[in-house]
């Protein structure tokens, strides 16, 4: 079922996103060598609550932490640990979500522990540069085609893979809602798109070949092949005047 | 965090006719499933709570009909209700039709 959300309610999650967007940003200024993925956890599980929001993620169908967190060749949902010590170079994906007064706001960022290589780094403007081509097409009257394949002809003229087993989602009151947003797709088909609408709209792109595997923890899911994955996320509304990214820090 | 990709071969809220079982020719709504496999309630025989599973090619969509939205499912009543009204209407349509033809 896909909800429309009301002023008042894209005001809520607009806070929402605020509050995630800035959770995001200081666990990214703590992704450096050294520094384990249950610390990032729990920098991002500090500034979350300190705002008054609830970690979305935490004990969604069983999740044990507040963010993902993904290194390298995972791509997705990687369960922070004590043990996993991050180094120099790894490409590190955060991904989390923020519940204020009964609103989501979800966001994700791919960042560097110190100075990543030249393909790391390729693929991480890639994927960032593939969700802001994306971005502009969630308009009214536009299709979720649009967006797959505006994801899609970016990351693959420049040589990238998409994964397809995991897709944007609506968003709102609950994490997921409809409609489902793949990243690969055919403009002009597919759902029309009307304002109200909120969505997150989330490329994750593989430097080798498309497949996933999920490991036997039941989250943590990484490309078959053991290439690098990069993730990048944002919750945008629908508005008559275009896209409005939702997951934005202050400032 | 990403969704896993639906592979629903009819999205929620989509009315359909069962063609096969106990429940052949009664309206249902789609409320979830797994690709060709589909969860199926009426909101009396099969309230949102217990689902019915069924094959989806032991149904046929409604066609010409709008998929329910989340006023329809918030509850076995809304649910009922919005099936039997739509049953009238399709059959009061199928009467007109017949009385022109």
């Amino acid at each position: 079922m896909i909800s429309l959300k009301t002023a008042r309610e894209l005001s809520l999650m607009r806070d929402a996103g605020r509050i995630a967007a800035e959770a995001l940003l200081r666990v990214g200024e703590a992704v450096k060598p050294g520094v384990t993925t249950a610390e990032l956890n729990r920098i991002a599980h500090d500034y979350i609550s300190h705002c008054g929001a609830a970690p979305t993620f935490l004990n969604y169908n069983g999740f044990p932490a507040c963010a993902c967190i993904s290194v390298n060749d995972e791509v997705i949902h990687g369960i922070p640990s004590k043990k996993r010590v991050l180094r120099e170079g790894d490409l590190v994906s955060v991904d989390l979500g923020a519940t204020y007064r009964g609103y989501v706001g979800d966001t994700a960022a791919s960042f560097a522990a110190g100075k990543l290589g030249e393909t790391a780094q390729r693929l991480r403007e890639t994927t960032r540069a593939a969700l802001f081509a994306a971005i502009p097409k969630a308009v009214p009257d536009g299709r979720v085609g649009d967006i797959g394949a505006a994801v899609q002809s970016y990351c693959e003229a420049r040589g990238y893979s998409l994964v397809r087993d995991f897709t944007g989602h609506g968003v709102g009151k609950e994490l997921h809602e409809d409609p489902s947003i793949p990243n690969v797709g055919t403009a002009g088909h597919g759902l029309r798109l009307r304002a109200g609408m909120t969505i997150a709209i989330e490329p994750m792109v593989n430097a080798g070949k498309s497949g996933v595997r999920v490991l036997p923890d039941g989250w943590t899911v990484k490309t078959k092949d053991g290439t690098l994955s990069a993730h990048f996320e944002h919750t945008i509304a629908i508005t008559p005047n275009g896209a409005v990214i939702l997951t934005k820090a202050e400032g | 965090m990403a969704e896993t990709a639906q592979t629903l071969a009819l999205p929620t809220g989509t009315v359909v006719r069962s063609l096969a079982g106990r429940d052949a020719g009664y309206l249902l709504c789609v409320v979830g499933g797994q690709g060709e496999s589909l969860l199926l309630c009426d909101g009396r025989e099969r309230p949102l709570e217990r689902p019915k599973r069924k094959n989806a090619k032991h149904i046929r969509p409604v066609e010409g009909v709008a998929p329910f939205g989340s006023e329809a499912l918030r509850g076995n009543k809304a649910l009922h209700k919005g099936l039997l009204r739509l049953e009238r209407q399709l059959k009061a349509a199928q009467s007109d039709a017949t009385e022109k033809g």
